[in-house]
């Protein structure tokens, strides 16, 4: 009988062996497969997508911000009446209805018709009442000033993997800081699909885009861009730029160029039109560079304000080639005072050859001509000086009074706002503070690159500037009761290697008030057309803007 | 002895009222799915409410609308701007 109890407690060991073999195998060695296919059963990973930062102006003015916007897309095996939704969908979303029937006769489920598309055309579309039809919410860049500051602020496109990406001005240059992080959460299902829970994965959660604050003031923006339009038409250019700065932060106020475009539709618009001319575009300076050459001079003590030129009396030979005065006039025994007042070529070679190619390069390199300034704005180029082995007597005179020499307009007003600033020379931003998504604000503070000149030299030169606007070729058109120090410039633009006798680009770059000055400013027109001069389209243009800007900051007469 | 049986069935007891616990709650948990889903479609409700009006608030409130606007009303740029000031001491007075 034992035999027999033994016997069935085998058999009832063995299945119990078999059962627990079986439980070991599903719950151990397939414990991984079946954890991944359970999660794909009842759970789904959702991509977070980040919400861009906003870019805002000094008055906390968002200029570039998000806003909501739609992906349409159909379920072309839902639909049934696929030529009447192309009929009336077409106009509604501006799809050819070629391109719609296309995407209609997908065998697929899910297919995009258009994306961006905005809350109103939305609702056009739902009240259609259309089966098969559904709406994915997306977020898209949003710039309620139009086209504002477009150069400065660049546009928001695409990157190859179809994702948000900034190209040019802030947009580009702080992009990264601006797009944020993907997130990635995890979505727990019941049967029938309803989230039970929802949490993040720890190491992927969404970052949101930090902000930017710039030191850009919407009004003087918004006031450059209404008058150097306005100047433009009336003096017949083929463009002009703006740029106001801040001449002790180094913070821009205002950077207007024309011809523009509109960030919001970049794509409508040439590509040439991206970039931003203030800090792309070269040029020679002509008159404008004088106050910097004048300055070295000065604070190397090789002249002084009453320092008579011995040679002005007629035009300069040098290396072959005849230097003349802008308007063929000529002063004997002229001061350095008078030299600026007239703005006289042959003062100026006198004041370069007195200085020599090494004090030039010296000075040169320290006013930043030939380096980048180091704006945070994607694209500025730097042309570089010539070698000091290049340089002939001729370059050397040329320079003087700014032919021969490239420059970009950033440059130009960044060497310039050294006179204005005390001979210092800062660094020129346009942001002013970032701002993380939790709170967290980083200030960017201002930073002196160099000091070209001393605090005396500048007080000189500012003088003598304040002497060139109440006294020079530009004084029909300055502001009376206020000091304001100013240079007109009229630059021979080269062509096939002379000059265009026809075409200028004129400017003028000045600041004020002349004491104690709350802007340095610089405007150019490219070739105008109803005369050539600096001083009767540049200038103009400049003291128009300056009425505003002073009248803006409160500042009253000072005679 | 005795106390060691207390024990024992004070552990049992807290064990069964804390898998009772453990049932009640997980079953409240589990059918709030449809509750999540109504909170966070509000939620997602008012933020786009919220991102819609503030997309009108900053159109309207743009310098260029607003210069717009005050043209259509007969705004024009004014040209004569006055400029008070303290009066100069008698010294300077011409």
């Amino acid at each position: 009988m034992t035999w027999r109890y033994r016997f069935i407690f085998a058999i009832f060991l063995f299945f119990f062996g078999l059962i627990i073999i079986r439980l070991f195998y599903w719950q151990v060695v397939k414990a991984q497969e079946l954890s991944v296919l359970a999660e794909y059963q009842y759970s789904g990973i959702v991509k977070m997508l980040p919400n861009r930062g906003e870019i805002q102006t000094s008055d906390d003015f968002p200029i570039a911000a998000n806003k909501v916007s739609y992906l349409v897309f159909v379920n072309p095996k839902a639909i049934k009446d696929k030529r009447n939704i192309t009929n009336e969908i077409s106009p509604i979303i501006n799809v050819d209805k070629a391109s719609i029937s296309a995407f209609l006769s997908f065998d697929k489920v899910w297919v995009s018709l258009k994306s961006g598309i905005d809350d109103k055309t939305k609702k056009s579309i739902e009240a259609l009442n259309f089966t098969g039809i559904g709406f994915e919410q997306q977020s898209s860049r949003f710039y309620p000033e139009a086209s504002l500051a477009a150069h400065l602020l660049g546009f928001v496109g695409k990157n190859e993997a179809g994702g948000d990406k900034g190209y040019f001005g802030l947009e580009g240059y702080y992009d990264r800081l601006l797009r944020g992080k993907e997130g990635y959460a995890v979505q727990i299902q019941d049967a029938l699909g309803r989230p039970i829970l929802s949490r993040m994965s720890g190491n992927l959660v969404k970052v949101d885009g930090s902000s930017i604050k710039l030191s850009i003031d919407r009004s003087i923006q918004f006031l450059a861009e209404q008058k150097l339009k306005e100047g433009i038409e009336m003096y017949g250019a083929s463009g002009g730029m703006v740029g106001i700065m801040d001449p002790k932060t180094g913070g821009m106020l205002a950077m207007a160029s024309f011809p523009s475009f509109t960030p919001q539709d970049y794509q409508k618009y040439s590509e040439d039109l991206y970039k931003n001319p203030f800090i792309t575009n070269t040029y020679e300076p002509g008159s404008t560079f004088k106050p910097m050459v004048m300055s070295a001079a000065l604070e190397e003590g090789l002249v002084k304000p009453d320092t008579k030129c011995p040679a002005c009396n007629g035009p300069v030979s040098v290396g072959g080639y005849d230097l003349h005065t802008w308007n063929d006039k000529y002063y004997k025994d002229t001061n350095m005072i008078d030299v600026i007042k007239h703005s006289d070529n042959t003062g100026m070679v006198f004041v370069a050859q007195k200085l020599g190619v090494d004090k030039m390069i010296d000075y040169l390199t320290k006013f930043g001509i030939g380096s980048l300034t180091n704006i945070d704005l994607q694209g500025e180029v730097s042309p570089s000086l010539k070698a000091r082995n290049a340089w002939y007597a001729v370059d050397l005179a040329t320079t003087g009074f700014g032919q021969g020499i490239s420059v970009t307009p950033i440059g130009l007003l960044d060497a310039f706002s050294a006179i204005a600033n005390g001979g210092k020379r800062v660094e020129p931003h346009v942001v002013s503070q970032v701002q993380s998504p939790d709170g967290k604000i980083s200030k960017i503070l201002p930073k002196t690159v160099d000091t070209p000149i001393s605090g005396k030299t500048a007080k000189i030169m500012t003088e003598m500037l304040v002497n060139a606007v109440n006294n020079g070729e530009a004084s029909w058109a300055r502001l009376k009761g206020y000091r304001i120090a100013g240079k007109t410039g009229t630059a021979s633009i080269p062509v096939k290697g002379h000059y265009d006798p026809t075409k200028t680009i004129t400017s003028f770059i000045g600041f004020a008030p002349a004491n104690d000055p709350k802007f340095v400013m610089l405007v150019i027109l490219d070739k105008p057309t109803t005369s050539i001069y600096g001083a009767e389209t540049a200038a103009p243009v400049f003291f128009d803007i300056a009425k505003d800007l002073l009248l803006y900051y409160g500042v009253p007469p000072s005679e | 002895m005795k106390r060691f049986k207390l024990l024992i069935t004070f552990l049992v007891l807290v064990i069964v009222f804390l898998s009772i616990v453990q049932v009640v709650v997980s079953n409240r948990l589990s059918t709030t799915g449809p509750l999540f889903s109504k909170i966070e479609e509000e939620t997602n409700f008012y933020k786009r409410e919220n991102l819609l009006l503030s997309e009108r608030l900053l159109t309207s409130s743009s310098l260029n609308n607003i210069a717009l606007k005050a043209e259509a009303l007969g705004f024009i740029e004014g040209k004569t701007k006055f400029i008070v000031t303290a009066s100069l001491p008698l010294a300077l007075r011409q």
